[in-house]
């Protein structure tokens, strides 16, 4: 189905009005305005690698766990209002909270030792390449296999400044933002210039 | 806003929502993933599908492998056992291939020092000294120890290369210490081997009971799917019967904290109430339903120990009645500690028609000096109440390796088997084995020589010189360790080991092969539920490493029996041998599924008979083998008219019970983030960060008697042994007062020197969940 | 005001049941249903609440995943314009 004209209306749509009124909460303030600050995305980047074995692993836990079922991993992983005490940042907001048994993926960090090295070296996320349209929307860098929601790590309270896009929680984010996994495959046409049937109407 | 703008706006939501579904969303399935990311276009990256390394669950996985190396790993989300979802230790799997250690070269000890040798060299010596022991001291001088995490091409090389070439009954593997009275109790009640349901049975079950497992640390992706069963069906309940608090009880709605061993009474106990209420299903067991009783006071199998042995008997149901009658509500409450009312509200579950119950267990059950009879006493409360081979209803024994089921059970490495659930001490089993084999008459020996502890002493007291040891620990793992280590020091037997990382068995080894581990080479596993799963090779093994079916097919042919493994390299033989192990399981209910079929598959659950499945077995209408108008045929038990058999086995105290001397249970297990003896998952940061050491748990009131507190070190003292462990107290799981626990993955704290090597008469498999020790404050 | 477009999976089967306790939610509406999937708007006095709802319509017996395939957020403030 053609769908530009249902972009159209939504680009008009989203364009701002004026005189509407707030609803006085303070509405979206918390877009844009995330509470954990980070200078580079590189440093973000680097901080979430090196909690997990390859791109796509679940994290560790920086805190004890052991005392911890679903509902309190929720308490404060769910909405991410809440801070974490040393390191002053929000608790990182849960892309899957529908999952039932929270400490069976993520375990916790008891020690700094290690029992043997390893030289093994897990799949990293992709540099972002720049888009074949320099003005058009980044590439995904990284697995969405358990991180379907955006959101979650995107947009909100808890969202690291550094990977808060512009434009505002609009819409399907994979309409535009495609991921590096599909990004590469190159396009074979199936059809020859000059050949095929006539189009009606053409 | 203006109502109309509203009402336009609500209108574009919806339409864009419904345009989403239509083009962005791919069919979700059922834990509701729904994701359209697509792994097999990735340019930089490579997946393939393969089963997990570690437990019995079989999850399936995407491999991720780029530059030869595996760099990631994704739930397989079209494998029907995971649905995407794994454990902890499932998506560490990447780091389990690349600990720095990692054997590589063929290690050989002279003059002792252990020096790198070739591996030309190394396999010519193992050929070598096997022959000359064999020819010296008879073919049961040497030996072949394997594992349940042998793949299915593994263990038919071995049993192929011991009894049809070798000539000798002397092949066993780790599965007797852990699944061995389920076969047992499987045989014994139904003729045949491995469970009747499947994992289908977790989203169908009102009632999930849980006997003496911690599923949720042990089988964690299934016990997620009993969870989302509960979540979407609120009447759902969870009972677990168990020694200690874990997180499993955390989940559940119903604790039955018991005294180690009373389980044989509290099952007793249901199957009474279930006969006194009047909800026996008497239809079901009319038609279906044999009764035996056995010989009893039939010892712990200890060094020096006795017990009865003699036939079983049939007998009638009123005999079995009365066999019943001292098995009170009140006597199982006495026995156990179990409050009668907790025990009559869960009879009552199984006595209620209308409530479909699954049994679940594991080693809480199996690894135990009763192991058989407590395996037969739970299929009888399923047998009395008909609630059995039936969606969400019935028992299903959770196995604990990743290939028990598919290599030393079906393949039968074991010293009584043979592939297709045959058994040596049958003359038609073995003349089926030796002409598909191409041998001669006569060539398999008719009786079983040694079953694992057996093997074992045999060992420590010169009775066996030489021992060729894969794919298992069991200087970590034997009960009584020390024992075993010092006769074995003395005697000096030749030691054979076939492992990646160094551990205390290749300590003791006098050639140590380097080997291929999981998706190194090409293979299949089969899980709990049947299901048969293969996977290509993905990535090289490092420097001379091969699989352990390369390795015996190379030591075969050098003693002279070539002629058994006509396959050159690797991929024939990972499909030869895989083709010609399923002949033997064709036509006798075990039918496996072509490999081709395999080899497309997220794996197949036998018997595959015209390309189809078996969910449950021996119920018309699901079991290809049952007949129309039969409804159920147990045809593992042609002799009883196809009936199952319901046990009279009563409850017999442990061989070493609590007194005074040593007044404390002393328990063991795993825990979720290791993997059995640690040799894998602790060389992964992550998993070993999670869980460095081990610990003793100790009940609150107990250790504040004896003054201490989470991290204060106590010395444990058994008959046998002592070792130090830091406490845990309050901490994850929380045992009963007066029973400790301990977990077996650190090889720092060998908690085996404790324990004893008593175990089941009828199965052979020891039982770790018991013995007495003392503490004491260091 | 946020106005969001939902698409909710559920068990092919179920959609029907699930559709009416989800309707229960104040401000949702069902508009479709497809198989396995219903389309639904959701209509809240506010941010907090539109992820309130989110959250208990998440929770609803049946529902297996909530995506939010569109919101529309005009009427308030700061609405992300930067």
């Amino acid at each position: 189905m053609n769908r530009w004209p249902m972009v159209l209306a939504l680009l008009v749509l989203l364009l701002p009005l004026e005189g509407c009124g707030g609803d006085g909460e303070g509405g979206l303030a918390g877009l844009g305005e995330a509470k954990s600050a980070w200078p580079s995305v590189a440093a973000y980047t680097a901080w979430r690698q090196e909690l997990r074995l390859y791109d796509g692993a679940p994290p560790v836990v920086p805190h004890p766990i052991e005392a911890y079922g679903r509902d309190d991993c929720l308490a404060c992983h769910l909405d991410g209002e809440a801070v974490d005490e040393v390191s002053g940042r929000p608790a990182q907001v849960t892309p899957h909270p529908e999952q039932t048994n929270c400490r069976q993926c993520h375990v916790a960090r008891l020690t700094d030792e290690v029992f043997v090295a390893s030289q093994g070296d897990g799949l990293r996320p992709r540099t972002v390449e720049a888009p074949g349209n320099p003005l058009g929307p980044p590439y995904i860098p990284h697995r969405l296999q358990d991180r379907e929601n955006c959101r979650a790590c995107h947009l909100g309270e808890a969202a690291a400044d550094v990977i808060v896009p512009g434009h505002g929680d609009r819409a399907n984010c994979r309409q535009c933002h495609l991921q590096l996994l599909q990004a590469a495959a190159p396009f074979e046409p199936a059809s020859t210039p000059g050949g095929g049937q006539d189009h009606a109407g053409t | 806003m203006k109502e109309s703008r509203r009402q336009f706006i609500k209108t574009m939501a919806a339409a864009w929502a419904a345009a989403v579904a239509g083009q962005a969303l791919v069919e979700p399935n059922a834990l509701g993933r729904s994701i359209n990311e697509d792994l097999l276009a990735d340019p930089q990256v490579t997946w393939s599908k393969a089963p997990c390394r570690f437990c019995g669950t079989g999850c399936g996985v995407m491999v991720g492998v780029r530059d030869g190396k595996v760099v990631a790993v994704a739930g397989d989300l079209e494998n029907p056992v995971n649905r995407g979802l794994l454990c902890v230790k499932g998506y560490h799997l990447p780091g389990i291939l690349y600990g720095a250690d990692r054997l590589t070269r063929p290690l050989v000890r002279r003059n002792g020092k252990i020096v790198e040798t070739s591996l030309e060299e190394a396999l010519d010596l193992i050929a070598a000294k096997f022959k000359e022991t064999a020819e010296a001291h008879g073919p049961d001088s040497v030996a072949l120890y394997g594992s349940g995490q042998w793949t299915i091409q593994d263990g038919y090389a071995g049993t192929k290369w011991m009894k049809a070439g070798v000539k000798t009954n002397n092949i066993e593997a780790n599965a007797r210490l852990c699944m061995a009275s389920a076969v047992v109790g499987f045989v014994k009640s139904f003729g045949k081997d491995e469970p009747m349901g499947c994992y289908d049975d977790f989203e169908h079950g009102d009632v999930f009971v849980m006997w003496g497992n911690n599923m949720a640390e042990m089988h964690p992706v299934l016990f997620s799917r009993i969870c989302e069963r509960k979540r979407k069906a609120s009447w759902v309940r969870i009972v677990d019967i168990g020694t200690r608090r874990t997180r499993t009880t955390e989940a559940s709605d119903l604790y039955l904290e018991f005294k180690p061993q009373s389980d044989l009474a509290i099952a007793n106990a249901i199957a009474r109430e279930i006969v006194e209420r009047g909800r026996v299903n008497e239809d079901f067991v009319r038609k279906h339903v044999a009764f035996k009783k056995g010989p009893t006071d039939i010892g712990w199998g200890l060094e020096g120990g006795s017990g009865n042995s003699g036939p079983d008997q049939e007998i009638s149901f009123e005999e079995y009645r009365q066999f019943l009658e001292p098995y009170t509500m009140a006597y199982a409450e006495e026995v156990s500690g179990v409050p009668a009312a907790k025990i009559r509200e869960l009879a009552g579950w199984f006595a209620d028609p209308e409530k479909k119950v699954v049994s679940l267990w594991c080693m809480g059950m199996n690894q135990h000096t009763r192991g058989t009879w407590i395996n037969n006493l739970v299929y009888n409360i399923h047998l009395l109440t008909g609630k059995i081979s039936q969606p969400g209803n019935g028992p299903f024994s959770l196995t604990g390796q990743p290939s028990a089921c598919g290599t030393v059970r079906e393949v039968g490495t074991l010293t009584h088997a043979l592939p297709g659930g045959r058994v040596v001490m049958k003359p038609e089993h073995r003349a089926f084995c030796e002409e598909t084999w191409g041998v001669p008459r006569g060539t398999i020996p008719s009786r079983p020589s040694n079953h694992t502890i057996e093997m074992f002493r045999g060992l420590k007291d010169g009775q066996i010189k030489a021992v060729w040891i894969q794919v298992t620990n069991p200087m970590v793992t034997l009960p009584d360790r020390d024992k075993f280590l010092e006769g074995i020091g003395r005697h000096k037997p030749f030691i054979v080991v076939s492992d990646v990382y160094p551990t205390p068995t290749t300590e003791i080894a006098d050639v140590i092969l380097p080997t291929a581990m999981w998706v190194e080479r090409e293979a299949c596993f089969g899980n709990s539920e049947r299901r048969t799963q293969q996977w290509d090779k993905l990535v090289d093994p490092p420097g001379d490493s091969r699989p352990d079916s390369w390795q015996i097919i190379e030591v075969a042919r050098r003693m002279g029996y070539g002629a058994l493994f006509p396959w050159k390299t690797e991929a024939e033989q990972a499909r030869g041998l895989f083709e010609e192990h399923r002949k033997f399981t064709l036509g006798v209910g075990k039918d496996l599924a072509a490999y081709d079929d395999l080899k497309k598959a997220r794996g197949l659950r036998w018997p595959v008979v015209d390309g189809r499945e078996t969910r449950w077995r021996y119920a018309e209408g699901f079991d290809p083998y049952v007949k129309k108008g039969e409804g159920y045929s147990f045809y593992g038990n042609k002799a009883l008219e196809n009936r199952a058999v319901v046990w009279a086995r009563p409850y017999e105290p442990h061989a070493e019970e609590p007194d005074k001397d040593y007044p404390f249970w002393f328990c063991t297990g795993r825990v979720l983030e290791h993997w059995h003896t640690g040799s894998m998952t602790r060389r992964v940061r992550q998993l070993h960060q999670a869980m460095p050491a081990a610990f003793v748990e100790i009940h609150p009131e107990d250790a504040r008697e004896l003054g201490v507190v989470t991290g204060n070190m106590v010395r444990l003292v058994s008959r046998r042994g002592s070792l130090e462990l830091p406490a845990s107290v309050g901490g994850r799981s929380i045992p009963q007062k007066g029973l400790v626990f301990a977990p077996f993955f650190d090889e720092s704290k060998i908690i085996n020197v404790l324990t004893l090597d008593a175990h089941c008469p009828l199965s052979k498999q020891p039982d770790y969940k018991k013995c007495a020790v003392k503490l004491e404050k260091v | 005001m946020p106005i969001s477009g939902l698409v909710i999976a559920v068990p092919p089967g179920r959609e029907a049941d699930v559709a009416e306790m989800a309707a229960a939610l104040p401000g949702l509406e069902v508009t479709e249903t497809g198989n396995g999937v219903l389309i639904a708007t959701l209509d809240t006095p506010s941010v907090k609440e539109d992820k309130a709802a989110n959250q208990r319509l998440a929770e609803v017996p049946g529902v297996l995943a909530v995506s939010v395939a569109f919101t529309s957020v005009e009427d308030c403030a700061g609405n992300g314009r930067s």
